[in-house]
């Protein structure tokens, strides 16, 4: 389209990236490169839900950014059985992870016609040049059927300054109107009000490179170290896979570790797993040697939990937090273990991301997607 | 635009995540940075990609390709920055391009005979709302067609199409020139 090219044309151009920048840019998105125990045609690694909120060191003046990785580091593979020792930080937290994950797995959970996750997705940033912090949140329903993943619904819920010096700074810089990453409630692919259905072609699931059926999700092993074994498996098909595809070189292999413990949050957050599955779970992830299990956390909405927690090698831990009584999910969350710049103003120990599960489980309702709506058509899925 | 299926898959595992970025990184710091000062530029652009990790699970391929998917949340990126980004408009409207913006001068010999002149056209952006200045550079910036446009800024293909007739209609007005 060559409309408005004379912008184009007339407008100051940018310079290209100084030798290495595009690198730097790279490292501070993903995590950074470090000496490879196999490096071979792996795509630059970028990790799990909530290693998304890590972040890196500032260079410079610039203001840190989340890194994608989850800065695992030196961590080599770690060949920890469930029969291993687990890190605990407060007492008798492993004893209750036990009784709950026996409850879990005694649990009947009949399927019924879809599996639905409620989450809240809530983010904190700084607003408009590090002035304030605010703090947005979004809803997403992800709703799955007997074929496998169906829909994703996605909405707003708002977005209010995070403190009351927060608010108070908001004020004085003339109360702009917040609306989550649109600063002027316009331009959004989600506007506030309305509902975004993201339909999927009926398939297998895709918990990070593990791709699993509805069938083979159901058939999962209930014991903690057989599930590893498959969890590593499937991994390591899907690293051959990658290896022998058209995929630009460059990267790291992830540690055995990082594999246990991305597929594993969502095998216990997200996939319609069985109790007894995610029972196995939350002991296989308890048993990784770089977790750390806790009583009596709180999630950002204060809600008690057992947390299992992740050291990311950057400044953010990963944790899991999991209600105490039932095993159920409430939250994965990223936890600010150094003071990160750009969220300076965060209240000490709050998360600085946080994916909420509000409800997961079978239910007889269905999504109801707005009409001509599908996985194959363009029209636009807003209602 | 129907996207790739590698596109696609680039999205949906996290591993290769990484080509997205490989492929998209460098058209979007320059499409921020001719809107923002290069280091919030580069800043935001490295943010762009963040964020579209945390939200892979809302790119519908069914609804178009990465790129304008990308580009919207450059957009609302720069939108955060409003204030700094007319700032820098006025700022040129003042003093013109920098002194090292060596390409510009030669390739723009024409356009500048004809009275369209850096500080000029800065004026003018400054000036447009922002839902029409952001259509409008994303089709001078980024090339993206009214249907990425639409795709990129969660509007309709008729309010990028109104959109972008009435920022011409004002650009003309104020430039004296057809665009």
């Amino acid at each position: 389209m060559n409309d408005f090219k004379i912008i184009d044309d007339v407008m100051p151009d940018v310079p290209p990236p100084v030798v290495g920048a595009v690198a730097e840019a790279r490292a501070r998105v993903f995590r950074p490169h470090r000496p490879h125990r196999l490096r071979l045609r792996f795509p630059v690694w970028a990790g799990g839900v909530v290693a998304a909120a890590a972040t890196v060191a500032v260079i410079g003046t610039a203001v840190a950014v989340p890194l994608l990785g989850d800065g695992a580091g030196d961590r080599t593979g770690d060949g920890a059985t469930a029969t291993a020792t687990a890190l605990v930080d407060s007492p008798g937290a492993e004893e209750v992870l036990d009784a709950v994950a026996d409850r879990l797995a005694r649990r009947e959970e009949p399927e019924r016609a879809n599996w639905r996750v409620e989450t809240e997705l809530i983010e904190r940033w700084p607003f408009a040049g590090d002035e304030f912090l605010v703090e947005n949140r979004d809803r997403e329903v992800h709703w799955a059927g007997p074929d496998g993943p169906a829909v994703v619904e996605v909405s707003r819920v708002g977005t209010e300054p995070l403190t009351a010096a927060d608010r108070a700074a908001w004020e004085q810089a003339g109360s702009p109107r917040l609306c989550g990453s649109d600063s002027d409630c316009e331009n959004d692919q989600v506007p506030y009000g309305r509902t975004r259905y993201i339909p999927a072609d009926p398939g297998d699931y895709h918990l990070s490179s593990v791709r699993l059926s509805p069938q083979e999700l159901r058939e999962l092993p209930q014991d903690p170290v057989e599930l590893k074994e498959e969890i590593l498996s499937r991994w390591a098909r899907a690293l051959k896979d990658i290896e022998n595809s058209d995929t630009p070189p460059g990267g790291d292999v992830p540690s055995d570790g990082d594999a246990v413990w991305w597929v594993g949050q969502r095998l216990l957050t997200e996939a319609p797993t069985t109790p007894q599955t995610r029972a196995a779970v939350l002991r296989m992830l308890s048993t990784l040697p770089d977790v750390r299990i806790t009583d009596g956390v709180r999630d950002i909405e204060g809600r008690a939990g057992l947390a299992l927690t992740r050291d990311t090698g950057g400044p953010y831990a990963e944790r899991i937090v999991v209600d105490r009584a039932t095993g159920d999910p409430l939250a994965v969350e990223g936890m600010p273990t150094v003071p990160v710049p750009q969220l300076k103003g965060l209240p000490t120990g709050s998360a600085a991301f946080s994916k909420l599960i509000r409800r997961m489980g079978w239910t007889d309702e269905a999504p109801a997607l707005p009409e001509g709506c599908t996985p194959r058509t363009k029209k636009d899925c807003l209602r | 635009m129907i996207t790739a299926p590698d596109e696609v898959s680039s999205i949906t595992a996290p591993e290769r995540f990484g080509v997205v970025f490989d492929t998209h990184y460098e058209e979007i710091r320059r499409y921020i940075g001719r809107r923002l000062d290069l280091d919030i530029a580069e800043d935001l652009a490295a943010e762009t990609f963040l964020i579209a990790f945390r939200r892979r699970d809302r790119f519908d391929p069914a609804r178009g390709s990465v790129r304008p998917w990308l580009y919207g949340i450059a957009t609302n990126l720069v939108g955060r920055h409003r204030r700094a980004e007319l700032r820098r408009y006025r700022a040129l409207a003042k003093t013109g391009p920098p002194p090292d913006d060596d390409g510009h001068d030669q390739r723009v010999v024409d356009r500048v005979a004809a009275g369209v002149t850096v500080g000029r056209l800065s004026g003018a952006l400054a000036r447009l709302p922002r839902g029409e200045r952001d259509a409008v550079l994303l089709a001078a910036y980024g090339g993206l067609t009214y249907d990425e446009i639409a795709e990129a800024l969660g509007v309709a293909y008729g309010t990028v199409a109104s959109r972008l007739s009435r920022a011409r209609a004002r650009l003309r007005d104020w430039l004296g020139v057809e665009l």
